[in-house]
């Protein structure tokens, strides 16, 4: 009865990401780009079905479902070595192949024509699971067929499984390349709106901070796509490992999450990953102690997400997940979140109980690293509403001057007004709003304050 | 010459067989044959001539005389006279026969040169008898009881033909141990002196003929004192006054018709008697025995002593002589009952090592009364009691020793073994301190200890060398219990019992092994109480290699331990030989003891040059053999050292004190074999027995280290309880665990079961309905010495208590928000009926209600997720670990399961199981519990709730969560449980924005 998890990857950057993740559990566990299991792995007490299912053959099969509207990157991993893992009847490729085109109201459009299509796949792949724990979906919110098809598969996904968890690892735009999509404040607004109510966890992945730690932390003067999906593919793994080698703790994706999320909204994770090597730079070996990983954990540099510094002061924690890795002895992880507390590494939500909750987890036996001790933060912080505060900026300043709206004018949803585009500027403040409070202690009377009902939403 | 031809032709043959070798038939000796006839016959051999002879002993006379030997030749020529005129020949009656003169020429040849030979005439022959000097009975008795010792038949002990003497009078002493036989003591009387003369007097019985028998017998036989008579006038002086005495006693008996005459007695006599009363003899005509003590009998006087005088110079003699009877009695109630199961071997050899000393003694009096009996020096009493001045305190001692250590009043042979070996052992040390004065009490002491504790040290030796103990008599400390079985879990702790006397404590029995398992450096109390004193610092080892032994041969691993694989004839030396020879080399010499040793020693060698002479004669002498010989017999002559070594060790023996000896001579092979087994057991058990499997096993479900399997076991059972399904099903329940167990642990499904006990439902709160679930895991037989029944059960309590933790987590992990926010069609109707609750609906509207539930849901997250954190990763991770570690190097079998029980012991409580941490426990459960009703309450909807409930839970949680963290603040500052360290951390840090009141 494994508590089955199935990754939906949707639009180019979506199964960019999803191809890296994939890569990165087949050689954790030990299997060949065909699915076969190699031989060094039969002994393993991993658990493989958590995200992969054996067929008939033995050989096992991502539990990953693969959408896009326009062929270019699927036809890329088609043409990989690892073409034959996937299911090739979950890869679902839109028939006119024309993509979304940026645009987000083309992607939900085109989402709700293909939907009977798609939840095909999915709801096979649901039924084919024993007791399915949740939905992973990679996704860009810039661009047209994650942001689009993305929300709308969130919102259907919430009606068809009300009780499964589902968790995105959303990729936030960068914002050196704003020039590149230019609507994509338009996109990110809408697609905020269904992360927000529709999804229990966000874990976003900031290409801006990506691409910077890429340069100053891995030295890359140019990181191609491959190499930032490789960091993304790592916090991807390690967020899931607690899941894959099962141990004393935290065996199932909602114990993992339930308590970094104090209330519905709040439920964007930032991730931090130490220490970091690509396969290109010779791993600078240092020695790795829990204290300097939990350290680490906590400096800005380190973090996967790019706020910015200073801006204002009394941004907190609201709660740290890490997941250490390696042969640790337990007691060092008091000893340094005594040391954490001392130095006062952490700011913490004034209203509520908060520390560092420290997770142990198994490395993979098949993948060597130079470092004894790593590890994974996941932590809810209030500065990730400046990402959002930006985007309300950017969004402002668009539609002010009705910026590109002909192009959503076009679908459906916009046919008539443009009121999904204020309801998503609404929501969308809300959570700023939300943040701004969960900074100050007075947050716990907070929802006395809000005249407006919330009852309508539903996550 | 003709008419006895046929006779010498076939002795001529014979001859000429013999000589040659030729054999009849052949050719050669017809020759051969014919030669010799006619040489007979023709040239050498002729008819004698009478004439011829005469000229020739003629001849031989005047050589004599020549020789100035006229006496000689005087008497050959009378001699050869009165030979020829002695008619003795050919039937006729004169002499002058062929005969006579063919024998003189015969012997005329046969004189080779009689001038230069001396011959003295012919004299009475007197063939002395020479006395055999040679102690054969000793010789063929020495060495009997060392090599072969029975325990059962004393009897055949070492005794020299004076000791032959004084058993007879002790058979005679036994068959008539009633008073009233005067004729018994006659025979004795008549006897001794007899047997007496048989050895010592032999030169006289030659000269027999000589003497009247009447003269003799008066001159050898003692007189009868002991019928009363007296000597008479024999010692009456020429003088009147000095007659004084015997007439002032005649005109008493004259006077008084009552007056029993005084016995006057030599001293020689009563000397003997005094040696045999030391020989252990009772029916004493001088000394009366009352049963304990000996007296001088009134009625004897001596000459020259008055009886005060007397008795005070016999008193030392009188106290050692019933020291002597008592030690015999010992010695024949030993042997007597030696057969039934009263006597305990340890007293059979402390009877054979008293009975070996008395031996010796018997040989030095023996020796002084054959100098009484020969008469060639003067003894008086008093030489007598200076002669024996070495031997009373030995054996003061001696009965001391035997009158503390052989206690009857003891229950149990056990109890008399260990205080007799620990008295003597007491004994030992006590005059080791006192240093070299005591030397010759040590060398008794040492003796008798060392002989005495052989079947204790055989015992230990069988036990922990061969792994059986045998111990007819029930006297080692520890005992098979025989109830136990095999395959039985508690085999370790009950297979072997400690004889303690019942009577102590009915339950020390039982709970003796416990002990020394729970209390590992210090023994437990009865063991103190009970093991021989010299045995203490290794009993532990003791015990522990034994019962290892014992579970080698349960597990039919014996061979691994006993001998060497590749020999399957090898034995170990035995533990006592070692000891012995370990000891000989650091004392230099082991005193009596050492000797036997040494003339054991010696026959093996006789026997081995005999062998030797016996091989060269027959012909076989094989070097080879003779070299393996001497490999074997060598070892025997090892223990002769150099007189001047030994000199040198003595100094040094007696400069050391004797339990440092011991330390380095008994307790190393001891030791050594103590790690060997126990070392090899643990190895067996680990390698073949899966060991740290099974642990791992129990740590996997027990303590949930398979974290995934048992969520796929609780999950569906907490969903059952969350929607009030019925679950207390165990086909049910078991299904369930099994369907989890499927995926990765397939093979422990016929292992692991659970059981429901659905009896005492009376649950306090809600959280504890999980409680009645107990798993089984079935562990087999040498790994369930460990994980036994009794552990299960407390890791039991740890997995109910894991899972009411994993419970709340669960519930509270499962909370989805949109439950709370669920419409409710209810919620119109319960504002417009219920006015206050309405009433409080108002002041904190639906969203702020959401908003409490939420933050709570976070609190109590928080805190069950510390809670699970702090038991997951710092109880069970790290503990688990130190465990790991530990049993690597555990050395025993009992150091695993103190070892395993310290860590579920060490669990248990960290998990605030234990008793004394009730209270902390008590406000965890509670916080568990809330976080159940809070779920119940949250599924509701947040219309069912108004929010006094949740002001409720708020501050019944704050409570807690208040009282939990003070209290763990509290302990970390006195730091005595720094475990809970992490706990108390997480939840100070939680409860630091509670300050301020909510």
């Amino acid at each position: 009865m494994p508590r089955e998890i199935i990754t939906l990857q949707l639009g180019q950057c979506g199964n960019q990401i999803g191809m890296e993740f994939w890569k990165q559990l087949c050689a954790e566990h030990g299997i060949s780009p065909e699915g076969i299991l190699e031989e060094y792995a039969t002994e393993g007490t991993d658990r493989k079905d958590v995200f992969f299912y054996q067929a008939d053959d033995e050989h096992y099969i991502p539990r990953a479902v693969l959408l896009d509207l326009e062929p270019r990157v699927i036809n890329t991993i088609m043409n990989s070595p690892y073409a034959n893992l996937y299911n090739p009847e979950n890869i679902y490729l839109s028939k006119h192949g024309g993509g979304a085109g940026n645009n987000w109201a083309s992607g939900y459009t085109q989402a709700e024509r293909l939907y009977e299509e798609v939840f095909d796949i999915i709801d096979r792949e649901a039924d084919g699971s024993d007791s399915l724990e949740g939905f992973v979906i990679c996704h860009s919110i810039a661009g047209g067929t994650g942001s689009g098809m993305g929300s709308y598969i969130l919102e259907r996904l919430n009606d068809r499984f009300p009780k499964k968890l589902i968790q995105t690892y959303s990729v936030f735009p960068n914002l050196d390349e704003i020039s590149d999509v230019v609507v994509q404040p338009y996109n990110s607004l809408l697609t905020l709106k269904r992360l927000t109510q529709n999804t229990d966890c966000v874990v976003v992945l900031d290409n801006t901070a990506l691409h910077r730690i890429a340069a100053e932390r891995l030295h890359m003067e140019n990181p191609s796509f491959m190499q930032i999906n490789q960091l993304v593919s790592t916090v991807m793994s390690t967020s899931t490992t607690t899941l894959r080698y099962p141990g004393y703790m935290n065996n199932d994706l909602i114990g993992l999450i339930a308590s970094l999320i104090p209330t519905p909204r709040l439920h964007y994770l930032m991730t931090g990953y130490t220490p970091l090597t690509t396969d290109s730079q010779v791993a600078s070996v240092r020695k790795t102690t829990v204290l300097d990983v939990m350290r680490r954990l906590l400096q800005p540099k380190n973090m996967m997400v790019s706020t910015p510094v200073h801006r204002q002061a009394n941004h907190c924690y609201i709660s740290i997940l890490n997941i250490i890795q390696g042969e640790v002895d337990p007691t060092q992880v008091h000893k340094s979140l005594q040391r954490i507390r001392e130095r006062k590494l952490a700011q913490f939500i004034p209203w509520g109980p908060a520390s560092i909750q420290v997770a142990l987890s198994r490395k993979s036996p098949y993948i060597q690293t130079a470092h004894r001790v790593s590890g994974l933060m996941l932590a809810n912080h209030t500065s990730i509403s400046s990402l959002f505060e930006r985007t309300l900026r950017q969004y402002d300043k668009l539609r002010k001057r009705e910026a590109f709206m002909d192009q959503f004018k076009k679908e459906s949803i916009f046919k008539d007004n443009l009121d999904e585009f204020d309801s998503s500027r609404e929501v969308l403040q809300q959570l700023v709003d939300e943040y701004q409070a969960a900074t100050g202690p007075d947050y716990l009377s907070w929802g006395t304050q809000q005249a407006t009902s919330t009852s309508g939403e539903r996550i | 010459m003709a008419r006895w031809r046929g006779n010498f032709e076939q002795d001529l043959g014979k001859l000429i067989r013999r000589i040659t070798g030729f054999e009849e038939h052949e050719e050669n000796i017809k020759v051969c044959e014919q030669f010799a006839l006619s040489n007979l016959k023709y040239h050498r051999f002729l008819d004698v001539d009478s004439h011829k002879v005469t000229r020739a002993l003629n001849g031989v006379c005047e050589k004599f005389k020549i020789h100035s030997r006229c006496s000689k030749a005087e008497s050959l020529r009378s001699l050869a006279e009165e030979f020829l005129a002695t008619p003795a020949f050919e039937g006729r009656d004169h002499g002058k026969t062929d005969t006579h003169y063919s024998l003189l020429s015969l012997l005329l040849l046969l004189a080779d040169a009689p001038i230069y030979s001396d011959y003295e005439g012919r004299t009475v022959e007197v063939l002395t008898q020479v006395e055999d000097e040679f102690d054969w009975s000793g010789h063929l008795l020495e060495g009997e009881h060392a090599s072969v010792y029975q325990f059962y038949d004393e009897d055949s002990s070492d005794f020299s033909d004076e000791d032959i003497v004084y058993k007879e009078v002790q058979a005679c002493d036994k068959t008539h141990t009633g008073n009233d036989s005067s004729k018994s003591e006659d025979q004795i009387r008549a006897a001794s002196p007899l047997m007496f003369e048989d050895t010592v007097a032999l030169p006289i019985s030659e000269e027999l003929g000589l003497y009247e028998g009447e003269e003799w017998l008066v001159r050898n036989v003692v007189r009868q004192y002991w019928r009363g008579l007296n000597t008479g006038g024999s010692i009456s002086g020429c003088y009147r006054a000095s007659n004084l005495a015997s007439d002032w006693e005649h005109y008493q008996q004259l006077t008084n018709p009552l007056y029993r005459p005084h016995m006057v007695l030599t001293e020689t006599e009563l000397m003997r008697e005094a040696i045999w009363m030391l020989s252990g003899v009772s029916d004493l005509f001088v000394f009366m025995y009352d049963g304990e003590n000996f007296s001088l009998n009134n009625d004897v006087i001596i000459s020259h002593l008055t009886s005060q005088c007397l008795e005070q110079n016999l008193k030392d003699i009188m106290v050692t002589g019933a020291r002597i009877k008592a030690l015999n009695e010992f010695l024949d109630w030993v042997a007597e009952n030696s057969y039934c199961s009263i006597i305990s071997q340890t007293y059979q050899a402390f009877s054979g090592a008293v009975l070996t000393f008395l031996g010796n003694f018997q040989k030095h009096l023996t020796a002084q009364e054959r100098n009484i009996i020969r008469q060639e020096e003067t003894m008086t009493l008093f030489r007598l009691c200076a002669e024996l001045t070495t031997w009373l305190p030995r054996i003061k001692l001696v009965h001391s020793i035997y009158k503390c250590g052989v206690d009857q009043s003891l229950d149990t042979n056990s109890q008399r073994a260990s205080q007799l070996l620990s008295v003597l052992f007491q004994s030992v040390l006590e005059y080791d301190t006192i240093g070299s004065d005591a030397a010759d009490m040590i060398d008794v002491l040492l003796t008798l200890w060392l002989k005495t504790s052989k079947p204790y040290i055989t015992f230990v030796d069988d036990w922990i060398t061969n792994g059986v103990l045998i111990d007819p008599m029930k006297e080692f400390i520890v005992q098979r219990n025989e109830t136990v079985k095999l395959l039985d879990e508690n085999f370790w702790e009950t297979a072997f019992t400690l004889h303690v006397s019942q009577s102590e404590s009915p339950n020390r029995t039982s709970s003796g092994p416990v002990e020394t398992r729970a209390g590992q450096s210090s023994q437990s109390p009865s063991v103190e109480c009970w093991a021989p004193k010299f045995l203490h610092p290794v009993m532990r080892d003791i015990i522990l290699a034994g019962k290892s032994m014992e579970m080698l041969q349960n597990l039919g691993r014996l061979a691994d331990v006993v001998g060497k694989k590749d020999d399957i004839f090898y034995r170990a030396k035995p533990l006592y030989d070692i000891f012995l020879q370990s000891l000989e080399e650091s004392l230099g010499h082991i005193p009596q003891d050492h000797k036997t040793r040494t003339v054991e020693s010696k026959p093996m060698v006789i026997f081995n040059q005999q062998i030797e002479k016996q091989m060269l004669m027959e012909g076989v002498y094989d070097p080879l053999l003779q070299i393996n010989f001497q490999t074997m017999f060598s070892w025997g002559n090892r223990g002769e050292p150099e007189p001047q070594q030994e000199k040198n060790a003595e100094k040094t023996a007696s400069l050391q004190p004797l339990e440092l000896i011991l330390q380095r001579c008994l307790y190393p092979p001891v030791r050594l074999k103590y790690q060997n087994v126990c070392l090899k057991l643990v190895q067996i058990l680990k390698e073949e027995y899966h060991l740290m499997e099974y642990l791992s096993m129990m740590k996997l479900f027990f303590l949930m280290e398979a974290g995934d399997t048992m969520l796929d076991f609780y999950t569906p059972i907490f969903d059952k309880i969350r929607l009030f399904e019925p679950w207390h099903n165990v086909s049910t329940v078991n299904l369930i665990l099994h369907k989890a167990l499927e995926e990765h642990y397939p093979e422990e499904r016929n292992r692991l079961t659970v059981e429901v006990d659905t009896e005492n439902q009376t649950f306090r709160y809600p959280i504890n309905s999980t409680d009645c679930m107990k798993l089984r895991y079935k562990v087999p037989w040498p790994v369930n010495m460990i994980v036994s029944s009794r552990t299960q059960d407390i890791y039991n309590q740890i997995f109910n208590f894991l899972l009411q933790v994993k419970r709340a987590k669960y519930c509270l992990d499962e909370l989805r928000f949109c439950d709370l926010q669920n419409d409710n069609i209810l919620k119109t109707l319960s504002c417009g009926e219920d006015t206050f609750s309405s009433s409080l609906e108002k002041t904190v509207p639906r969203a702020g209600r959401i908003h409490r539930m939420q933050i709570l849901r976070m609190r109590l997250l928080f805190f069950v997720n510390c809670l699970h954190n702090y038991i997951m990763t710092r109880i069970l991770h790290s503990t688990g670990l130190e465990f790991k570690k530990e049993m690597e190097h555990a050395a025993d079998l009992d150091e695993i399961i103190a070892l395993h029980d310290k860590y579920v012991n060490t669990i248990h409580e960290r998990c605030l199981l234990h008793k004394k941490v009730e209270f902390l426990k008590e406000a965890i459960t509670k916080v568990l519990n809330l976080s159940l009703s809070f779920q119940m309450k949250w599924d509701q909807g947040v219309d069912e709730i108004s929010s006094k409930a949740i002001s409720d839970m708020e501050t019944e949680f704050s409570r807690c969560v208040q009282f939990l963290s003070s209290f763990l603040n509290n302990i970390i500052k006195r730091g005595s449980f720094p475990h809970l360290e992490s706990l108390a951390f997480a939840l100070v840090t939680s409860n630091q924005h509670t300050t301020k009141p909510f």
